[in-house]
């Protein structure tokens, strides 16, 4: 697998105070990375650093500037009063590259392709502000996708989700992995990750804890970094952990 | 009597139609950035900046660039205040406003004409123009068409989600610094041709009526426009009639057909 992002002793933080120090750690093609931590502890500021969008304070991010990144957005954080199809919000990403908004075939057709993987083509004529949580959702990875992406990054995706539309994202998601996509997510939920990406970087106290999945739930460690027990359980090839506390 | 007949009319109404597309084209992406009212508090920077430059200078021999400097210090400033986490930003709007449209009038004060200066800043003489003010209108009419329809889907996407774009490899930091930049110097301008108010009318109102009313973005950049060209035409034919300032007449007009908007969106359960 071929080095895709280097943090070597990174500080990153706004201004002088850093929120995550002495971040070192690779990121090879074809993985699939959970970033993972409740809010506020750098998830979003270590992802713009992946991105190129903040400089860090102390260490070094290399990227490797051959291969296509693609950002996959909140829905709820963008701005629907545009009176954009599904369509239409989907090409965007391509008609922005030439002059007049014009596509080449090759884009025209990896556009549909993409609105076909995530099943938004039978809603192309919807207005975007019309459209529901997941359906909004689906259409901004698809026009990640349309960009045909080397490194797919996708920033609480799940995030106003219904529980449903959650389980049809993820499974959507599930099915990228298998498409030599480098696949870096961030959540907030632990769940997410240990059913999708072989790897999890928990962010917890200024620090980033590299961890292998399989290891994270075959041994102690999730306890020891947490400092309190979890209940472990799998069905039907599904995993969930569950954090104890005492009874009330 | 056809008030298009006169030639001092057909001037205004040229250079307010040229202004009125410029600014509403603008006020489309100003709208869904939700910044509408920092655009206020710049048209009232640059009224204050045509006042200081006016009482100095000429308005064409460097008042207007003062003016200009005014803006660009008002959107600096707004760029800088709106990081603070103390108060919303929305307060440092409200705080330029009223800095800018205070001291232009403390400065109008002290004017010979104070008071008839005061109401040509700020409502505008659109029927004093010249056919100067509408070759200025028309270079920054096809300034912002060009610069903007070209790159529309750019535009739009750098609106709609700038950090995706940027992950993308589209500058948009230096694209954002370029809307802005023409916005300063199309404002400027447009305070300098139709006042501070129908500047904020042409900017904010016909957008609001698109984006109710349309519902296609190829659309919504024609209808824009036009909507601003047309209440123009009408607002000087029926503010000549009745004898009305034709400045307000028309910036009313404009509220009243956004407010038409809404209700013909809410008439058909938008």
């Amino acid at each position: 697998m071929k080095e895709l992002i280097r943090f070597q002793d990174v500080d990153l933080g706004y201004g002088r105070s850093a929120i995550l120090k002495n971040v070192s750690l690779v990121i090879s093609s074809g993985e699939a990375v959970g970033l993972v931590g409740p809010n506020g502890v750098g998830k979003t500021t270590f992802l713009r650093a992946v991105l190129g969008l903040l400089k860090p304070i102390a260490g070094e991010v290399h990227r490797d500037r051959a291969h296509r990144f693609a950002y996959v957005p909140q829905a709820d954080g963008m701005e629907f009063f545009w009176p954009l199809t599904v369509r239409g919000a989907v090409e965007l990403a391509v008609r922005s590259r030439r002059p007049f908004g014009r596509m080449t075939a090759g884009e025209k057709a990896a556009v549909q392709g993409a609105m076909e993987k995530t099943g938004v083509s039978a809603i192309g004529d919807l207005l975007i502000r019309e459209a529901s949580g997941g359906q909004r959702q689906r259409t901004i990875l698809a026009q990640a996708l349309s960009q045909e992406p080397d490194v797919l990054l996708l920033d609480e995706p799940t995030r106003g989700l219904d529980v449903v539309a959650e389980r049809d994202l993820l499974a959507l998601i599930a099915g990228l992995k298998y498409q030599n996509l480098t696949i870096l997510l961030v959540t907030h939920s632990l769940q997410i990750p240990l059913n999708l990406t072989e790897r999890i970087l928990l962010f917890k106290d200024g620090a980033v804890i590299d961890a292998c999945t399989e290891e994270l739930i075959q041994t102690k460690k999730l306890e020891q970094i947490y400092g309190v027990p979890f209940l472990h359980h799998e069905y039907n090839g599904q995993r969930w952990v569950i954090a104890l506390g005492d009874k009330p | 009597m056809n008030p298009f007949a006169l030639p001092f009319m057909r001037t205004a109404v040229a250079a307010s139609i040229l202004t009125g597309t410029a600014l509403s084209l603008l006020g489309v992406f100003m709208t869904a950035r939700r910044v509408a009212f920092s655009g206020l508090a710049v048209s009232q920077l640059a009224a204050l900046g045509t006042v200081v430059g006016v009482s100095l200078l000429e308005f064409h021999l460097g008042g207007g660039a003062l003016a200009l400097a005014f803006v660009g210090l008002g959107m600096f400033l707004l760029s800088r205040l709106s990081r603070t986490r103390t108060v919303p930003s929305e307060a440092w709007v409200a705080c330029l406003y009223v800095l800018g449209a205070g001291a232009a009038v403390l400065i109008l004060s002290k004017a010979p004409r104070g008071e008839s200066d005061t109401l040509g800043v700020f409502f505008g003489n659109v029927l004093s123009l010249t056919t100067t003010e509408v070759w200025e209108s028309l270079a920054i009419a096809l300034t912002v068409v060009g610069v903007l329809g070209v790159w529309l889907r750019r535009w739009v996407w750098i609106f709609v989600d700038s950090v995706s774009a940027e992950v993308s490899g589209i500058a948009a930091e230096r694209w954002n610094f370029l809307f802005y930049a023409l916005f300063a110097v199309a404002m400027t301008m447009a305070i300098h041709i139709v006042g501070v108010l129908l500047a904020f009318a042409y900017l904010i109102l016909p957008a609001a009526a698109g984006f109710t009313a349309v519902r296609r973005m190829r659309d919504l950049f024609l209808v824009v426009p036009l909507t601003a060209a047309a209440v123009t035409v009408a607002g000087f034919y029926i503010s000549f009639r009745l004898d009305f300032p034709t400045g307000p007449f028309v910036a009313v007009l404009l509220a009243a057909t956004a407010l038409l908007a809404k209700g013909y969106a809410a008439a058909r359960g938008r």
